[in-house]
């Protein structure tokens, strides 16, 4: 079996190879046109894309709106799959939700599961808190067909606190109304009154008038059962009031119809026969109402007959009992049919027709034990434990009493239970609340504890902001002492200096002066020259070393006198935004420095550089003074170590005052100076 | 007595004083006294000068024997004192110092009557700065004069306003229209009397008769193109 042929293996790779080869050729087309027209390809996939999913969200509505006959159920649940494939949260609720409400018409527990989970799904991961309560309404609804009403009653309460939760009266009030109802089944009218009212609350401001009049309608029916007729009809008149609003026709007229059968009973439980009969034949009266609304119908002409009964008239009330009975056997209602045996039962034992009345009574306890229908199967064993002979009365009797007791038990029971299921969740709400308000006490304890510790890091930080604020100030402080007594020691230098001029200019050039006045007497001539140069020389050197007061003249006028001592037709001095500075701030110290600066790179430019033009540049900023020099001169080289002694003066008299000081200078480009003196010495 | 001009010379070295003598003779007759400290110089002109007031006074700026009591330790603080008093007496500078900055500073405060350079100076331009004084004039000796002019320049270069007007002053026909042309540094126009003002200052700085010769000397002395 394993073995293959070498033959095989030959034709095995022929024929493999020219899809290959194909393929490779398609997808080097494929990659041109991708390259060749990337955007032109973008957009086809894209429009390609939106066109898809446009189409199956028609398909969805085409899928809803077509979900009829054979085909409903499939349809709908392709329209859920679409939905969840198309992933729009709108359309999953609604297609699910459509799918239930046909599901539960249907009776299919199954296909309410279904959509339950997919809701349930929905909710976790969306969060979506409206999905939740309506999986817990379905859940509800699937365990009504299933019969367990207190599981109903449960799944619903909790489908209306997470309505509650979310703000949605509507909701809350259609859940109540249901809650409500199914108290009313279980006998719990007390309970019922309690509901309705709370789903008034809920509704009445809104403008859901059909759930409004069914609550309106429901409370109407505790009352009727709790023997208050009055109450219960004024509020079937607020419901008559508003039956107008309902905008579906046929609803609006079961409602009214409904309403008069309603009003009719409370006007029979006050013995207001007439009243009631006059109710109930209006009700009759209405168009074709046989066929249309046929339970409505039945309600009416049952009343009605049992008037008749009730005013003695048995004959007329048995012949609408058995028209009655006759319908409802037509509309296949044996809860109520039940009924009518039971009536009918009643009605001919009353008129003497033993048989006949025994034969209802045996129909009817059969549909009421079928239906649950508790109080015909207990109507039904009184009167066949009152036709028949003693012992099977007997039996009749014990059957009635054990029904009896047991339907007594499971009453309360189910009360009971009602009540617990509200109690424990109102428990639950209760112990939520607790714990939500432990959380937040706990929440502001840790927010407390936060801001504690939030304040304990805020005066960590300003006692440490504190500190280097302090310390700061501190060492300014001791900065500035030093600048100050580096500027009092340059003070005392100057005054040095000045000293040394003055003697040089009075003393020596004084005594030179007496030299050359008594040699040019002798009349040597050529010594008197030379002595004239040297006189000369030491004249400039104290001025040079002179520097003026700057307290007294204006810097800029220092300055234009400076410039004014060198400049000439062919060596151009210009300075350019002296006043762009305010010299009146700044201190003597660095004006001295900037001065001399000056003056030593005029001097160098002159005689060193033989520039023809000389440009000062001045400005200032909030901490500092800039000055630039630069010459046009022959330039020199900034790293040899021989350059002149008036540089290093210049830098060191610069740094001194905590400035920066830079040259550049360039062969036959000429040279810049860069001084930047910070105005508080820091 | 009463048609000689007196003379106080103060000056810290005898032979300064001596050439200044010399001089003085060769010119004409003068009364002369001498004294070789500013305090004493102050004083001599003080106490003369409602009896038989000095005339001209002819003073160093530096005096180099000044000590710890010495009131006036030089030529400017005496020329202060003087004017601070209002004496009626023509001030004379003769001095070594030629640097732009003493000369400018003395002659805006001070406003001596005349400069005069030790070096350079001689008999005959002593007897033409005492003319020129007497006649209420000034007279600075030729170098003064040209660092005063030069310094001038300086400014007036380093001044954008006055470059400005000198630049649009040959553009136009009236000084009128050269209102709103002128900027100041804040960058507001400058108004026509300050323009006015303005060149009547160059005009002194430069030495200029009109607006014309304005122009034409600070073309002539590179202040503008």
């Amino acid at each position: 079996m394993g073995f293959v042929s070498k033959n095989d293996v030959e034709t095995f790779f022929k024929k493999n190879r020219i899809p290959i080869f194909i393929n490779l050729k398609a997808l080097k087309s494929l990659y041109f046109f991708y390259s060749m027209k990337k955007t032109l390809f973008l957009f086809l996939f894209f429009s390609a894309f939106i066109v898809f999913s446009q189409k199956q969200q028609d398909s969805i509505t085409f899928y809803l709106k077509n979900a009829k006959g054979a085909n409903k159920f499939s349809y709908l649940k392709r329209a859920v799959l679409l939905s969840e494939e198309l992933k729009i949260d709108s359309l999953i609720k609604q297609t699910n939700l459509e799918y239930a409400k046909h599901s539960y018409f249907a009776k299919d527990t199954l296909g309410l599961t279904f959509s339950t989970n997919k809701l349930l799904k929905h909710f976790q991961l969306k969060k979506d808190s409206f999905s939740l309560a309506k999986a817990y309404h379905l859940e509800a609804l699937n365990h009504k067909i299933k019969n367990n009403l207190d599981s109903t009653f449960y799944y619903h309460h909790k489908s209306k606190n997470v309505s509650i939760a979310l703000k949605d009266s509507i909701e809350i009030g259609r859940r109540l109304l249901s809650m409500a109802i199914l108290q009313v089944k279980e006998l719990d009218y007390l309970g019922c009154q309690i509901t309705t009212i709370e789903g008034l609350k809920y509704i009445e401001p809104t403008k859901e008038y059909r759930t409004l009049i069914s609550l309106y309608q429901t409370l109407g029916n505790a009352l009727g059962h709790l023997k208050k007729p009055k109450e219960a009809r004024n509020y079937y008149t607020k419901a008559q009031e508003i039956v107008k609003f309902n905008n579906v026709k046929s609803r609006r007229e079961r409602n009214y119809l409904n309403l008069l059968s309603n009003i009719g009973i409370t006007f029979k439980d006050e013995r207001k026969f007439k009243k009631a009969a006059s109710l109930f034949k209006e009700g009759l009266n209405f168009d074709s109402i046989e066929t249309k609304h046929p339970t409505q119908y039945q309600n009416l002409l049952g009343n009605l007959s049992s008037i008749s009964f009730r005013q003695g008239y048995t004959k007329k009330a048995i012949e609408g009992y058995k028209t009655v009975l006759k319908s409802r056997i037509k509309t296949k209602n044996l809860y109520a049919q039940s009924v009518s045996n039971g009536l009918l039962a009643e009605a001919y034992l009353k008129n003497k027709q033993y048989e006949l009345a025994k034969k209802h009574a045996k129909t009817g306890l059969e549909l009421g034990k079928k239906t649950r229908n508790n109080e015909q199967v207990l109507g039904c064993l009184k009167i066949l434990s009152e036709l028949t002979n003693e012992k099977t009365a007997k039996k009749y009797l014990e059957e009635y009493i054990k029904l009896s007791d047991s339907l007594l038990t499971k009453e309360r029971n189910l009360k009971n239970q009602f009540a617990k299921v509200r109690y424990e969740t109102d428990k639950k709400d209760k112990e939520n609340a607790d714990l939500k308000q432990e959380n937040t006490e706990k929440q502001l304890l840790l927010e407390s504890e936060q801001q504690q510790k939030i304040i304990g890091w805020l005066i960590a930080g300003a006692s440490i902001l504190f500190l280097a604020f302090g310390f700061t100030i501190a060492s300014n402080r001791r900065k500035k002492l030093l600048f100050d007594s580096k500027l009092q020691k340059i003070e005392a230098r100057e005054k040095e200096r000045q000293q040394i001029a003055k003697s040089l200019h009075d003393e020596v050039a004084g005594d030179i002066r007496m030299l050359h006045l008594k040699l040019a007497k002798t009349n040597l001539l050529d010594e008197t020259k030379k002595l004239d140069v040297i006189n000369e020389k030491v004249r400039n050197l104290s001025h040079q070393l002179s520097s003026e007061s700057f307290n007294e003249v204006f810097f800029k006028d220092q300055i234009i006198n400076l410039i004014s001592d060198f400049f000439d037709s062919d060596f151009r001095i210009k300075a350019e935004k002296i006043d762009s500075v305010n010299w009146k701030n700044i201190n003597n110290a660095i004006k001295r420095t900037l001065f001399l600066t000056i003056r030593e790179s005029i001097q160098n430019a002159k005689k060193h550089a033989t520039a023809k033009k000389v440009t000062l540049h001045f400005s200032e900023t909030k901490k500092a003074v800039f000055l630039t020099i630069s010459d046009n001169g022959k330039g020199f080289n900034v790293d040899d170590k021989k350059n002149g002694i008036g540089l290093k003066n210049i830098k060191e008299r610069t740094e001194e005052i905590n400035g920066v000081f830079s040259i550049e200078s360039e062969l036959e480009k000429g040279t810049t100076i860069k001084i930047e003196i910070p105005k508080n010495g820091k | 007595m009463e048609s000689k001009i007196r003379v106080l010379i103060a000056d810290d070295h005898q032979l300064v004083i001596q050439g200044i003598l010399s001089s003085l003779k060769e010119i004409g007759d003068f009364d002369v006294l001498t004294t070789n400290n500013c305090d004493d110089a102050f004083q001599l002109i003080k106490t003369h000068q409602n009896n038989n007031p000095f005339h001209l006074l002819f003073t160093d700026l530096s005096f180099d024997n000044a000590t710890e009591d010495t009131n006036l330790d030089g030529g400017e603080e005496l020329i202060k004192a003087i004017r601070n008093n209002n004496f009626d007496i023509k001030i004379a500078i003769i001095t070594g110092h030629a640097e732009t900055n003493r000369v400018y500073n003395v002659i805006s405060n001070l406003n001596p009557n005349a400069y005069l350079l030790k070096s350079k100076c001689d008999a005959k331009e002593i007897g033409f700065a005492i003319q020129k004084m007497l006649t209420n004039d000034y007279y600075y000796t030729h170098e003064i004069h040209q660092k005063i002019m030069r310094r001038n320049i300086i400014q007036i270069q380093m001044d954008d306003v006055a470059i400005q007007i000198l630049k649009e002053l040959p553009k136009h026909p009236k000084i009128n229209n050269l209102e709103g042309l002128i900027t100041k540094n804040n960058g507001t126009h400058l108004k026509l009397r300050s323009i006015e003002n303005k060149l009547s200052s160059l005009r002194i700085d430069l030495n200029a008769n009109n607006n014309t010769d304005l122009v034409l000397k600070a073309k002539e002395l590179g202040i503008i193109d």
